[in-house]
């Protein structure tokens, strides 16, 4: 087993020069007049690790040839890696006739919970500093 | 192999995409590339990490008079939570303000 064991950089320097501008701008799409280019954000991130390790060896037997001497107890190895990544959409851009617009999209399930957690939020430090101004 | 840790290496780059010509306007999208990446290697072992974000900034649209313009391209969700959060983080600050206040004035009183 190779001793200082090498983890292939290719995925990691792939991974970088696949994310240029085509990925947060996507194809654009034809409707009748109207051309329609997909704006997103995108985020990933990839870890990766090897080890080795090798029990203490023995000695060289001084009377028999280096050739013969005990081999090492015991070695290992191993490597991982791991990876993700996620796609946020985030609006469009419209070009119809002359005009170019960009088209925003609010992503309506995250804005209402944000709201109430906010809304909660509040209510707690507002009703504690009522309480203690009550308390005097 | 070389042997040793390396500081961690910022990414932050402005990228320029293909122009894309419709009718008349041609529209040239631009984007930024944030991350870090880093690398370890050792007698025993190596090992990396490397995260990386792409957020698309702006679209430069070029008229057939040759006039230019720059379209921001903003995240609305993103700056209402923000805007969520920074209203949270002053109530939080006014009403912890306001309890010490009645803990000083309930002292003295």
């Amino acid at each position: 087993m190779d001793e200082n064991p090498t983890v292939a950089l290719e995925p990691i320097e792939d991974l970088l020069e696949r994310l240029n501008v085509r990925s947060a701008f996507g194809e654009p799409v034809q409707e009748g007049d109207t051309v329609l280019i997909p704006v997103a954000t995108v985020a990933c991130g990839f870890g990766y690790g090897s080890g080795y390790g090798r029990a203490p060896g023995k000695k060289p037997d001084q009377d028999k040839p280096a050739e013969a001497a005990a081999p090492d107890e015991g070695e290992g190895g191993g490597a991982g890696a791991g990876g993700g990544g996620w796609v946020k959409p985030q609006g469009y851009i419209r070009i119809s006739g002359d005009e170019v617009r960009y088209e925003p999209i609010m992503n309506m399930s995250m804005i209402p919970l944000a709201g109430m957690l906010t809304g909660a939020w509040c209510l707690f430090w507002i009703s504690a500093a009522v309480r203690a101004f009550a308390r005097r | 192999m070389t042997e040793g840790s390396s500081q961690p290496t910022k990414i932050d780059q402005q990228l320029a995409g293909p122009q894309i010509t419709v009718g008349g306007q041609t529209v040239q999208p631009i984007a930024r590339l944030t991350g870090q990446r880093s690398e370890n290697t050792g007698p025993s072992g190596s090992g990396g990490t490397v995260w990386a974000r792409l957020t698309p900034v702006e679209v430069v649209v070029s008229g057939p008079g040759g006039a230019e313009q720059h379209i921001a391209v903003a995240n609305p969700t993103a700056q209402a939570l923000r805007q969520m959060a920074f209203f949270a983080a002053m109530i939080a600050v006014a009403s912890t303000v306001l309890i010490l206040i009645a803990r000083l004035l309930g002292r003295r009183g």
